[in-house]
């Protein structure tokens, strides 16, 4: 875990050196119920993400504590019983975006892959996500769309609300990266 | 007499469970205490911040110079990305490179990837 955490960090640093895209205020939302009476989902609008425009290499990070609900109570149990983020704060993507060249996005969507290490709840899980980039003013915007099994991060759900939220948890992020912030 | 006994039980328990629902729903949908009326559990300057031990998710007020401004992202004295919500965008409008402001906001943690702390739901209190 460790060695993880220094090669994380070593990549940050790798990252903040060479040519690079990022923004401090991405927006990752969550759906994490079936429509009903008060659907569970949330958004997130300071996540950071860079990406290095040499080779496409992406790393994401967000405080889990920043997701915000629309009923404080829905915040209150994602936080302390089921993220439990004052023990696992953060939540980490690092990966690679492949075939990405900047100088081929333009201002038509194109699609991407994104393959690399998904980490909630400190467990690590190999994740491909599916994107699109198109070309912005000052940079590049990066959309994805996925899916998570609450299973695979450990999350365990009590069986009084189990019909109540979904095992496979639908997370999208929107990303606008700007260059050399 | 039975009959009339039956009816009040019945009359105090519905009672109950509506005040029960009631209760529940007003603090289920509770409104979140705004930045300016939570205590913070720190004020002074960076270095004072930095050495201190803040738990993550604290309210703190920060006197700091503006040293990068992109957008809404506002980075104080290279160390500390503040952010805030749109309600509060008029105010941050008038903020420039190299004043020396005064923010509270909500203490997120420290952010790897930037190598920096972690500012939200900021207000200006003070534009020197």
């Amino acid at each position: 875990m460790k060695f993880k955490l220094l090669f994380f960090l070593l990549f940050s640093v790798t990252l903040v050196s060479a040519q690079k895209y990022g923004t401090r205020s991405g927006k990752t939302s969550f759906i994490g119920s079936e429509e009903t009476f008060e659907q569970i989902k949330a958004v997130n609008n300071v996540s950071t993400a860079i990406v290095d425009s040499s080779n496409g290499d992406i790393a994401i990070l967000l405080f889990v504590s920043a997701f915000k609900f629309e009923i404080a109570l829905m915040e209150e149990h994602f936080n302390e019983n089921y993220m439990e983020s004052s023990i696992y704060p953060k939540a980490t993507f690092v990966g690679n975006i492949r075939n990405f060249k900047l100088e081929e996005i333009s201002y038509s969507e194109k699609d991407y892959q994104v393959v690399g290490v998904l980490t909630i709840r400190g467990v690590e899980k190999p994740t491909t996500l599916n994107g699109q980039i198109e070309k912005t003013k000052d940079g590049f915007s990066l959309q994805t769309n996925f899916s998570v099994l609450t299973s695979d991060f450990d999350i365990r759900i009590p069986k009084v609300v189990r019909n109540k939220i979904s095992k496979e948890i639908n997370i999208k992020t929107d990303y606008e990266l700007v260059e050399k912030l | 007499m039975n009959l009339l006994k039956n009816y009040k039980w019945t009359l105090l328990i519905i009672s109950v469970f509506l005040g029960s629902l009631f209760l529940l729903i007003e603090y289920a949908y509770q409104k979140e205490v705004p930045i300016s009326e939570k205590e913070a559990v720190f004020t002074g300057n960076v270095s004072g911040f930095v050495n201190d031990s803040i738990v993550e998710n604290s309210v703190i007020v920060l006197k700091a110079v503006v040293s990068s401004i992109k957008a809404k992202e506002i980075v104080l004295e290279n160390s500390i990305s503040i952010q805030y919500d749109n309600s509060e965008n008029k105010n941050f409008k008038a903020v420039n490179l190299g004043d020396l402001i005064t923010v509270k906001g909500i203490y997120l943690g420290y952010d790897d990837l930037f190598e920096e702390y972690k500012l939200i739901n900021c207000i200006l209190l003070n534009d020197e």
